[in-house]
């Protein structure tokens, strides 16, 4: 279980308790989408790195790709 | 007393004149008089004597021009024009007090200053933390956010309002590695603000501070709400300083923000102190 705080700044009372069930459902989601995006990042990653593996292979570098406005 | 008169030069009788001459120099001297005295007679009640020419002794009846009802009961009282032209009262004012303008008319006013209020002062813990009940009656907020930190490296802060997980967030920003470079990135329609570079790094981070402004956060109308932060992290791991620049938006649902969740990227925990100022 995941444990959630909240805090009433107009009375000051702390509560910390575990996720109910639409809060844990929530959770589920986020951290489905996270998953999705962490992939996607490294995807991109990936791409960048190979990329780079073919500029290095041709004697490139990225600045020579900004010099040249691309 | 000179003769004829100094100022009028009515003729009156000599000391040399007969006594029978009497009544003649009196007709004489009481038709001056009659002539000149003639702009002063008639008149009807109200009326005042008004200068008609600027010869001597031309004047003319005329009507009493309306005066103004003085409204001034104390002292310090100002007179201004209410309704048009109806003379009015407005009380002094207290010290310090400036004149304003009010729905069209003056009145003394209380000059407002800048002024921080810390609301609160919160432990982060926990998968999430939510800031609730907060007063609707401030113009901006500010959360400071002291030595955030995910239990599990490379995780980001998110926020939301409200308990919105609709698609209701941008935020787009430049972060700054130093040694690196600056780099922009944005995201667009998302359930939640992430604060990627502000927070995250692929290994240990300390130092982790961050700052957010969010503006006219109890407007109901305001297409968007905007919000605006800097951050700045230090990678344990290299020595890495990274300062991040961004800004938000948050669509506007109708309703004042209250309620703000902190949470990192799921599967992890969060550390840190959050303090939250009412900004007028």
């Amino acid at each position: 279980m995941h444990t959630i705080k909240i805090v009433n700044v107009t009375t000051g009372e702390e509560t910390e308790r575990e996720m109910n069930a639409d809060e844990l459902a929530q959770y589920k989601k986020d951290e489905l989408q996270d998953a999705q995006k962490l992939e996607a990042e490294t995807t991109a990653e990936a791409a960048k790195t190979a990329a780079q593996a073919k500029l290095a292979a041709l004697g490139l570098t990225a600045d020579d790709l900004k010099i040249l406005g691309l | 007393m000179s003769n004829p008169t100094s100022n009028y030069g009515w003729q009156m009788p000599t000391a040399t004149d007969l006594v029978t001459d009497l009544p003649a120099d009196f007709e004489v001297f009481g038709q001056a008089v009659d002539t000149a005295l003639m702009d002063l007679k008639g008149g009807t009640t109200g009326q005042v004597l008004k200068k008609n020419t600027n010869a001597d002794m031309d004047f003319v009846w005329g009507a009493d021009a309306a005066g103004m009802t003085n409204p001034m009961t104390t002292t310090g009282d100002i007179i201004y024009s209410s309704s048009g032209s109806t003379p009015a009262r407005l009380g002094i004012g207290s010290s310090g007090q400036v004149l304003n303008v009010a729905a069209g008319i003056p009145a003394w006013t209380t000059v407002s200053s800048g002024s921080m209020t810390l609301l609160s002062t919160t432990t982060l813990s926990g998968a999430s933390t939510t800031i609730s009940s907060i007063p609707t009656t401030y113009k901006d907020l500010k959360l400071v956010c002291n030595s955030w930190g995910p239990s599990t490296n490379a995780k980001e802060l998110k926020m939301r309002f409200n308990g919105d997980t609709a698609s209701n967030y941008v935020v787009a920003y430049v972060f700054e590695e130093f040694g690196v470079g600056a780099t922009p990135a944005s995201s667009e329609s998302q359930t939640y603000l992430g604060f990627a570079y502000a927070t995250r790094a692929s290994n240990t981070v300390t130092n982790n501070n961050f700052v957010i402004d969010l503006f006219d956060y109890a407007s109901t109308t305001t297409a968007y709400r905007l919000g605006s932060y800097v951050s700045n992290y230090l990678r344990s791991s290299n020595g890495a300083q990274t300062m991040t620049f961004g800004q938000t938006m948050y669509k506007n649902t109708g309703t004042a923000i209250t309620s703000i969740e902190l949470f990192p990227e799921t599967t992890s925990n969060q550390t840190g102190t959050v303090l939250l100022y009412g900004v007028n």
